[in-house]
């Protein structure tokens, strides 16, 4: 490879080298290294990548001659490469002296790096001079010596630069261990975590920038090259607290550029730990509960989820326990704890409580809200160790086996709301003091027995609902019930409200109902003719209730046949021709398929009766809204002709009254005053108001002929 | 009918079998780099478990009451309390705070726009002292069990797209709602009710419309789809067996017509096929369990009065609410109840006195009730609509009777239980209620922190469809921490 002349030059060089080294390890500390040579010593980095896969590929070629396809040729590239390795390797120990005289590093960190380094060094040199000699057993010993020095120095140096573990980090278990509120301690669980996932990587034991190590409280307080990190109480003297506060830019920022950059909620909680006094030896629990580390302390440990230490069970058993009306579920993907549920009080089996003994350690929740379950049920309940909620709303349970829930230390929800509950409860009750919410709403117990319990648990939220008496509330008005508003011969009608105790009281002469003047409804109303009711619902307790009404209308003859000539507007097209005759009133919605709109047509319809009919009263049914330019027609005109053959003769022409301002908005009948004997065809046109009154917003423009029905008596 | 056959010979095809045999082999190696979680069993939840659904942590709520106040209440008349509108009444809204905001087509004409304030007073209430309006006593007397956000915004200016993005996640139709996520994520907590149920009520101010469209499954299995309750005699209609049958002929028919389902899964291959079996087993199990949920007669006289007596009347808006209690109570894991009648064009003072009386005691009710029986902890509640209304006048201005158009870039709600800081209030807008200036809540945001309290991470939760994942919070989101107990 070489020619034997630059491999004459170059082991030359390699000797110099060695005396360098030898001078600079023996008179290590009398030396002072001049600026400029500190730059060659921070390519120790750099250089060191070279003479481990160099001499590494030295090795393998002089410990494994036959790779190559001729031997002498892979003992002969070996050596080159250990003599370069060897060179390599003396400039990189070189550096790395010059390098660890520089601030930061420790003396006792680097010891083994540094003797295994030059071991590299020095084992490489001496391998090269002795590799031609003949003693291969020795070669190859000596070879895979140092091909583990290699090894072994380069994994020191990577966890001075780069931390311990930084190589098995990604397969280690990271997960934060979370504790809980009641178990976490200050600077364990809620400091160090902050430091160590920011700081530490360049202030810990083997690695002191700015002579600082963080790892310790004591660390801390003690500080660094520019002074203490932390004073306790002073937030304005602590280094660590100005450092992480400066803007990023700054150079003096903490973390430095580049580095993972503390969340706002760290520097929070950092902060208010020294101003609260750096505490280091006390629970959480323990601070005085308006500090703000104590706040910020119980925010984040009281969203931190709990932690279960039990083994989850199989995907099949759940399964198998899984059915239609009980569901077991585990609180997450990756949760060992289970909650459980019943559902159907139809189907509900009280032995099926037994068969969750299979989960009983996993179990933390269990819902059997509405379902019969008694109080001998509960007894299997006392085998769940880890029981933190369980609802028992609206069950059978009267209280006594609520004993069997004495024992749950874990348990800290209990909801018995809807449950009768005796006295026999208050004494299991009283004994729960583990709970921390309790549920008695509606559950039967007297004033004096929840006080007893209230007494008894004075740790625990006792929720007993809130019952208003004060403010009186009112009834909803009562439902009139009927068929169809326009009646033939007689209707019936219902009145009826939703709460069975009321009193309905009604009227049927349009004035209102109150305590004065009613008549008490009892059973259904028999209609025979044209009525309003008006009625209100009174109970005892409740403000009586506003006033439903309607209006009941006799229309006792209806057409044979009917055809309407001309169409409403397509939006109000209701039910067609139908709805002039179907008995049916419209409401106040002008979606309601029983209006008929006209606006470019007439209402035009064409009547013909089964026999010769005397019309005693003619209405039309309409919808009277100003706003909404529902108008009564300008014009109603009625022909008549005695047969099929015959042209329509004017009979009849009325015009409505025209409407005012302060007219109101409502459901009318418009009286047409038209009687007639033996009618057998009738035709009826009714035109919508061409131009509305100055009065109106809209004056000039046309008007809407709503109609629900015609009324023929 | 081709067209269907075609399709589900499509079901298992050459193409379909070598994905799924490239999914298995070759993709493993590179998925696994893709997905860490792939070789390590985390993915479950792509795959379609429907009764193995499992939280990704432990969850702070179980389950979701979502009164969706639908329409958009006006926040400066309930929660965002602006004096300063007050003062500059009739005043124009300067254009350095409209900053360029599109308007509806309704106000787009309009050439003033006088700032108005809200016609009602306001008080501070609870410990929290937080602002509520006179028309809302009944919320005012439970603030300090709620968490009011005065910061949400939404990027749609109409009902339809503001709907269904709050809905959906994502303004054009068909992705599947919030409630069909959770269900396909977390399963049937009972599996004799549907997982998603929807309530609907209608007040007395102008409305807008509900459809299907918002409690749909979109592409996800359709059991995941929201089950309509209605009022009346029959919740769920269709749910009967007819007169004259009687169960044993019904359970005699259902096993047939599983039998020749299964025939029918085996030649196509349709997952659809079991989802309908599986629907035809779970109506069946719902015949004994709906009337047991939606018997309100055993309700005690107390809860009435809380509730106040409109919640025997089925179809208002109280009785759904009591009824989505005894749903929740039963495990159903999302309820959605829509009220309608909250645009207020027009007549705005009015409508909203109406709106409010007909849905603030019910909505209140709720809260206290469900903390009585220990379940607020475990179930989140959330009140609100789909944008907001703006600080400036719609249509004819006078102090005591306006209109307010719609409003995306400030509007409030609240959240109360599962999870939620009680008692606070989050986020703020500028002294006239139009930009937020403080903790903005996008709807993504919102979709995030909702998802997160019922223990599911929003970026893991996905679904592929059409050559990649869909997830409800789209490519947005971020989780809320502010208001996270």
């Amino acid at each position: 490879m070489f020619t034997s002349k630059l491999k004459a030059i170059l082991g030359q060089v390699l000797f110099t080298v060695n005396v360098f080294v030898l001078f600079l390890v023996l008179a290590e500390n009398q030396v002072l290294i001049p600026d400029w040579l500190h730059v060659f010593g921070r390519m120790h980095p750099l250089l060191l990548h070279f003479p481990i896969v160099i001499i590494l590929l030295a090795i393998l070629l002089v410990g494994i001659p036959e790779l190559l396809k001729k031997k002498e040729e892979s003992h002969t590239y070996g050596t080159d490469l250990l003599l370069i390795g060897a060179l390599t390797a003396g400039f990189t120990v070189i550096a790395g002296l010059l390098l660890s005289h520089e601030a930061g590093y420790v003396k006792e960190a680097l010891f083994w790096h540094k003797w295994t380094g030059l071991g590299i060094f020095w084992g490489s040199s001496i391998l090269y001079y002795f590799i031609d000699s003949q003693k291969h057993l020795m070669i190859k010993i000596g070879a895979s010596f140092l091909a583990l020095i290699v090894i072994v120095s380069g994994h020191l140096g990577a966890s001075i630069t780069h931390g311990e573990n930084f190589i098995t980090a990604p397969i280690e278990n990271n997960d934060v261990v979370i504790v809980s509120l009641e178990e976490a301690e200050v600077f364990p669980h809620l400091i160090y975590p902050i430091i160590e996932n920011k700081c530490l990587s360049c202030h810990k034991a083997s690695k002191q920038k700015g002579e600082l190590r963080m790892d310790t409280p004591e660390n801390l307080l003690k500080g660094g090259e520019s002074g203490a990190a932390v004073e306790p109480f002073d937030l304005e003297n602590s280094l660590m607290s100005q450092r992480i506060n400066l803007p990023e830019d700054n150079e003096d920022h903490m973390p430095p550029e580049g580095k993972p950059q503390l969340t706002e909620e760290e520097k929070m909680i950092l902060d208010a730990w020294i101003s609260s006094g750096a505490i280091t030896d006390k629970k959480v629990l323990a601070l005085s509960d308006t500090s703000s580390i104590y706040k910020l302390a119980v925010q984040k440990f009281a969203a931190a989820p709990k932690v279960y230490e039990f083994d989850a069970v199989s995907k099949d058993k759940l399964d198998d326990l899984n059915n239609f009306y009980r569901k077991i579920q585990p609180l997450g993907i990756e949760s060992p704890a289970l909650s459980v549920s019943y559902f159907g009080r139809a189907n509900f089996d009280p032995a099926s409580l037994a068969e969750l003994s299979e989960v009983n350690v996993q179990t933390v929740s269990i819902n059997l809200n509405n379902m019969p379950i008694k109080d001998e049920d509960l007894s299997s309940l006392s085998s769940f160790p880890n029981l933190e909620k369980l609802y028992l709303n609206f069950t059978e349970i009267k209280g006594q086996g609520l004993q069997a829930l004495v024992g749950l230390e874990n348990l800290s929800l209990l909801s018995l709301s809807g449950s009768n509950l005796t006295d026999e409860a208050v004494a299991p009750l009283s004994q729960l003091k583990q709970v921390k919410k309790l549920f008695l709403w509606n559950t039967g117990l007297s004033k004096e027995s929840l006080e007893k319990i209230m007494n008894a648990l004075p740790q625990t939220t006792i929720e007993i609902g809130t019952e208003e008496k004060s403010t009186l509330l009112m009834l909803n008005p009562p439902v009139i019930g009927f068929d169809k508003a326009f009646f033939k011969d007689n209707l019936e009608v219902k009145l009826t409200h939703p709460i069975g105790t009321t009193s309905i009281y009604y009227t049927l002469d349009g004035t209102e109902p109150d305590s004065s003047n009613f008549t008490l409804y009892d059973k259904p109303l028999q209609i025979k003719e044209n009525v309003a009711i008006k009625a209100r619902a009174f109970a005892e307790g409740w403000i009586g209730s506003s006033v439903s009404e309607a209006e009941f209308i006799s229309a006792t003859i209806s057409p044979s046949t009917y055809e309407m000539t001309s169409l409403p507007e397509d939006r109000y097209k209701g039910d067609g021709g139908k709805s002039l005759f179907d008995k049916k009133k419209a409401i106040p919605d002008v979606w309601n398929l029983n209006w008929l709109g006209f606006y470019n047509n007439p209402l035009e319809v064409e009547m013909e009766f089964e026999e010769p009919t005397d019309i005693s009263s003619m209405a039309i049914s309409l919808w009277q809204n100003l706003g909404s330019r529902f108008f009564p027609p300008q014009e109603v005109e009625i022909y008549t002709r005695t047969d099929t053959g015959q042209n329509w003769k004017l009979s009849k022409s009325y015009r409505p009254k025209a409407l005012q301002k302060e007219d109101d908005t409502y459901l009318r009948q418009v009286q047409v005053p038209y009687t007639e004997k033996g009618v057998q065809y009738l035709k009826i046109i009714a035109k919508p108001l061409e131009k509305l009154p100055s009065w109106h917003n809209s004056a000039g423009k046309k008007a809407y002929l709503m109609v629900d029905e015609i009324v023929l008596n | 009918m081709e067209k269907e056959i075609v399709e589900n010979g499509l079901n298992e095809n050459r193409r379909k079998f070598l994905s799924k045999l490239s999914l298995g082999l070759g993709s493993v190696a590179l998925g696994s780099l893709l997905i860490p979680d792939l070789l390590t069993g985390n993915n479950q939840l792509d795959t379609d478990k429907l009764m193995a659904a499992v939280p990704h942590f432990a969850p702070k709520a179980k389950r979701v009451i979502y009164m969706f106040q639908n329409g958009a209440p006006s926040q400066l008349e309930s929660f965002d309390y602006k004096p300063m509108l007050n003062k500059k009444i009739g005043e124009e809204l300067p254009d350095s705070i409209r900053q360029g905001q599109r308007l509806t087509g309704m106000t787009a004409g309009q050439s003033s726009f006088p700032l108005v304030g809200s016609a009602y007073g306001f008080n501070q209430y609870g410990q929290s002292g937080a602002w509520v309006s006179d028309l809302f006593p009944h919320t005012a007397k439970i603030v300090d069990d709620i968490c009011i956000v005065k910061s949400m915004h939404t990027e749609a200016i109409n009902h339809d797209p503001a709907l269904t993005f709050f809905q959906t996640g994502a303004q054009v139709g068909n992705r599947p709602s919030m409630g069909a996520w959770l269900s396909y994520g977390l399963g049937s907590e009972n599996n004799n009710l549907p997982s998603y149920c929807v309530l609907l009520s209608r007040g007395k101010g102008n409305g807008q419309g509900v459809y299907s469209k918002l409690w749909t499954n979109g592409f996800l299995e359709s059991v995941h789809q929201g089950v309509q309750f209605s009022s009346g005699d029959d919740p769920v209609l269709y749910l009967n067996d007819p007169e004259g049958m009687n169960k044993m002929d019904r359970r005699r028919m259902l096993d047939k017509i599983a039998a020749l389902n299964q025939i029918n899964y085996k030649s196509f291959g349709d997952p659809e096929i079991n989802a309908k079996i599986q629907q035809y087993e779970m109506a069946y199990r719902m015949q004994t369990a709906v009337p047991e949920v939606t018997d309100v007669s055993k309700e005690p006289d107390s809860i009435v009065k809380l509730y106040g007596p409109e919640c025997l009347v089925s179809g208002t808006y109280a009785a759904n609410c009591l009824l989505a209690r005894k749903l929740s109570e039963n495990g159903v894991r999302f309820i959605q109840l829509y009220h309608q009648g909250w645009d207020q064009h027009g007549n705005l003072p009015n409508e909203m006195a109406m709106q409010a009386k007909d849905t603030d005691q019910a909505s209140a009710a709720l809260i206290t009730d469900l903390k009585q029986r220990g379940l607020l902890d475990e179930t989140l509640v959330i009140w609100g609509g789909e944008f907001g209304r703006t600080n400036y006048c719609q249509g004819r201005f006078s102090a005591d009777n306006y209109g307010r158009d719609h409003h995306p870039r400030a509007f409030s709600m609240w959240m109360a239980g599962g999870g939620v800081k009680p008692g606070i209030t989050y986020g703020e807008t500028d002294e006239l209620g139009y930009n937020i200036i403080k903790d903005p809540v996008h709807v993504h945001d919102f979709h995030a922190t909702m998802l997160h309290l019922l223990g599911v991470e929003h970026e893991k939760l996905t679904y592929r469809h059409q050559g990649r994942r869909y997830r409800l919070t789209d490519v947005a989101g971020n989780l809320v921490n502010g208001i996270l107990a």
